[in-house]
């Protein structure tokens, strides 16, 4: 079962995203800010993240910098989640590593097609991921 | 002339009068000079003729008895006295006459003397008589021949005496008529010379303060009013004149009025100009500046004399040129200009001020310095994006989770639940329609939305945008048709935005129509390609078809289920505008509406702009 790390502010959209994901039968962790999101990133190994940009502490700009710059984290697959969608911003994402670009408000359906897109697309390389895991450990 | 005539024609009668009272002088003075030279010719032959004729007769009477003396001498007694005393009666008679007729000096001793004489004549006569013949002879020889010789002798000396005095007259009377004709003469130049002088006076005297009137008269043509018309005259030259001073008083006051309120017209225009923040420039119709103010100066730092110059001379700004040179069907255009080393927006907006003549004709450009507008503007548009941003997490969260539970993810609905959380649904979709409308205006409005301008066939964008409305068209049981009646169409503009305009109207017509037709077309025009959306809907009220581009309105009575976000037509027109086109609508209520919009033409943008 995937899990996808849901990073945003607004306990409303953890909780209807969460929501949302779960009954499509996915395995949802939450972060609230920045740095707890790259932390979470490190910690739990999500297998998608859906980061909002606007976020205390560390905007979502930054914490994709830093999940593409670390090891550990660069390959997971970022889909960002936010009300900007200003051209400029999009663009910065996108070049920034991102999977996709989703603006608010989405319907439910939207946001699960794209969320199933994006894992399927990693899910060919994330095995290999895996299997290098494994040796590892 | 003590008498003062007043009038005109009285000193006309009076130069007349003169004239006629001078020739009348000199004809009396003329008929006087013949009549007493006449007179003098007369006399004298009268008077000197009479002594003559008296002197000739005394001398024949005396001979006479002469000879009467000789017959006496010869015996013939009787007849000798008979003549002797004949005669002698005579020579006494022409005596008389010649003493009656004494008109000469020494005429009378001389006439005395013969007197005297000859009354010795006759007393040696009487001697005569009585004596004996021998001493008659003697007698006659001693005293009677030599007294007869003696008073012929004075008789001729008489005679002479007044023959010489004929002459003299003669003389006399000859030099008179000469002088007569040189008096004659010399009063005639002196009369004519008089005359000329004086009418040439009584001319001047009268033509004088015509003069002066017609002076003053060039003056006020000349708009002088300073100089009044001297006329000393009382005469009707004289009343005029002072017609005319009056008259040229008032004009001088009028006038000072004038010239006063046109000054204070002047100034106060001039204050308001000079005062007007915004650069006002005026130019007549060669484009030369007539009037500047300080703040155009200021921002084009133009130097003081610029007045008589031409625009483009002093102002290098060909745009604002452009469109100051064409007066016709401006739109509102904004420039940016740099002051004081900032850039800021100027609207510019002129007007046309033409004479009744058209003999003059000003252009009044005004350019309003919009900065702070357009700054107020992107905070708005700022705001609006902030807003809508905001809007959209909750509306995020309202949508998921109601889609989740009209889903029925969360457990089963009743009817009634699941009719109410549609109901909510739907209006959080609309919410969402109207943010992401919001932020699209917000957008095209800062210039933020790029348009990717390329060569389009506007047939296909038209066919390929009606393509979504036929299913709905037909639920509706509208005719949704594409009359396409030219081929070949092609435009210079972005497809996406265009086929967002064109949706955008035929939504709208199909949401405002039950039933009836929607025609959309596009033609050349020109330059431009029309493109028109045309229904036989309920049309839209006059008062709101030129406000429905604006945003949040909606025009006429909105169903429920119909209402749009009420930015559509606000974005259509500011995407139309980015294109340099025009949208606009023709509607009658309860006849239907037609929105057209032109664009330019591929292969005419570049002068798209006029």
């Amino acid at each position: 079962m995937s899990k996808i790390l849901v990073v945003d502010d607004e306990k409303n959209i953890r909780l209807v995203v969460g929501k949302s994901l779960e009954k499509a039968g996915y395995n949802v962790d939450y972060a609230v800010d920045g740095v707890e999101a790259v932390d979470k990133a490190n910690n739990i190994s999500p297998d998608l993240i859906l980061l909002d940009l606007r976020l205390p502490k560390m905007n979502g700009f930054l914490v994709l910098e830093a999940l593409k710059s670390d090891a550990a984290t660069e390959e997971i697959p970022v889909i960002i989640l936010s009300a900007l969608s200003e051209e400029d911003d999009v663009q910065k994402a996108i070049s920034s590593g991102a999977e996709d670009f989703l603006v608010k408000p989405i319907s439910q359906s939207d946001l699960l097609a794209a969320v199933e897109e994006s894992i399927m697309e990693a899910g060919t390389g994330q095995e290999e991921i895996e299997e290098e895991d494994n040796n590892e450990k | 002339m003590k008498i003062k005539i007043k009038t005109l024609k009285g000193k006309m009668l009076l130069g007349f009068a003169v004239m006629i009272l001078i020739l009348a002088g000199v004809v009396g003075w003329s008929i006087y000079n013949f009549e007493s030279l006449s007179n003098a010719i007369n006399d004298i032959l009268v008077e000197n003729y009479r002594s003559i004729k008296a002197s000739d007769s005394m001398v024949e009477s005396i001979e006479r008895q002469d000879s009467a003396l000789l017959l006496l001498l010869r015996t013939s007694e009787e007849q000798g006295q008979e003549i002797f005393r004949r005669n002698e009666k005579e020579f006494y008679t022409w005596l008389a006459r010649a003493e009656d007729n004494i008109t000469i000096d020494g005429e009378g001793a001389i006439l005395e003397k013969i007197n005297e004489k000859y009354f010795n004549f006759v007393s040696k006569f009487d001697q005569f008589y009585n004596a004996d013949e021998n001493q008659r002879w003697e007698i006659y020889n001693q005293e009677l021949l030599p007294l007869f010789n003696e008073i012929k002798t004075d008789i001729r000396e008489l005679r002479e005496l007044n023959r010489q005095a004929m002459v003299e007259a003669q003389g006399d009377a000859n030099s008179r008529a000469n002088q007569a004709i040189i008096y004659t003469i010399g009063l005639a130049l002196l009369v004519t010379a008089f005359s000329l002088i004086f009418a040439f006076y009584l001319t001047k005297q009268i033509l004088r303060p015509i003069k002066e009137l017609e002076k003053g008269i060039k003056e006020v043509a000349a708009r002088n009013f300073q100089r009044k018309v001297e006329v000393a005259s009382e005469d009707e030259i004289g009343v005029l004149a002072d017609e005319f001073n009056e008259m040229i008083s008032k004009l001088k006051e009028y006038e000072k009025i004038n010239v006063k309120k046109l000054l204070m017209e002047k100034e106060k225009s001039e204050a308001v100009v000079n005062n007007l923040s915004s650069p006002l420039i005026v130019t007549d119709k060669d484009h030369k500046i007539v009037l500047i103010n300080e703040t155009a100066k200021e921002l084009f730092s133009l130097r003081e004399d610029v007045l008589g110059t031409h625009f483009l001379e002093v102002i290098k700004a060909e745009e604002i040129f452009e469109y100051i040179k064409n007066p016709e069907a401006k739109e509102e255009k904004t420039f940016l200009l740099k002051k004081n080393d900032k850039k800021r927006h100027y609207r510019i907006s002129t007007k046309q001020v033409i004479d009744e003549d058209e003999e003059y004709q000003f252009t009044v450009t005004l350019l309003e310095d919009i900065t702070r507008l357009k700054e107020i503007d992107n905070m708005k548009s700022e705001f609006v994006s902030t807003v809508s941003h905001e809007f959209r997490t909750p509306l995020t969260s309202m949508n998921m989770g109601l889609n989740m539970v009209i889903n029925e993810d969360t457990g089963e609905l009743n009817e009634e639940q699941k009719e109410l959380l549609e109901a909510a649904y739907e209006d959080v979709e609309r919410l969402t329609e109207l943010v992401n409308d919001l932020l699209d205006l917000s957008k095209i409005e800062s210039g933020k939305i790029e348009m990717e301008f390329d060569k389009v066939d506007v047939n296909d964008i038209i066919e390929k945008t009606l393509n979504p409305f036929h299913k709905q068209a037909e639920e509706k049981e509208i005719e949704l048709k594409f009359k396409q009646s030219e081929d070949n169409i092609f435009a210079y503009a972005d497809p996406s935005k265009i086929s967002w305009v064109i949706s955008n109207l035929v939504g709208n017509a199909l949401r405002y129509a039950d039933e009836g037709k929607i025609e959309v077309d596009a033609e050349i025009k020109g330059r431009r390609v029309l493109v028109s959306v045309a229904d036989n809907g309920p049309g839209i009220p006059k008062e709101y078809q030129s406000k429905i581009f604006e945003k949040f309105v909606r025009a006429g009575s909105d169903k429920e289920e119909k209402s749009g976000t009420g930015l559509g037509l606000a974005i259509a027109k500011e995407i139309i505008t980015a294109h340099n086109g025009r949208i606009w609508v023709d509607s009658e209520e309860g006849e239907g509406s037609t929105f057209s919009f032109y664009i330019p033409r591929y292969g005419y943008q570049e002068e798209n702009n006029e």
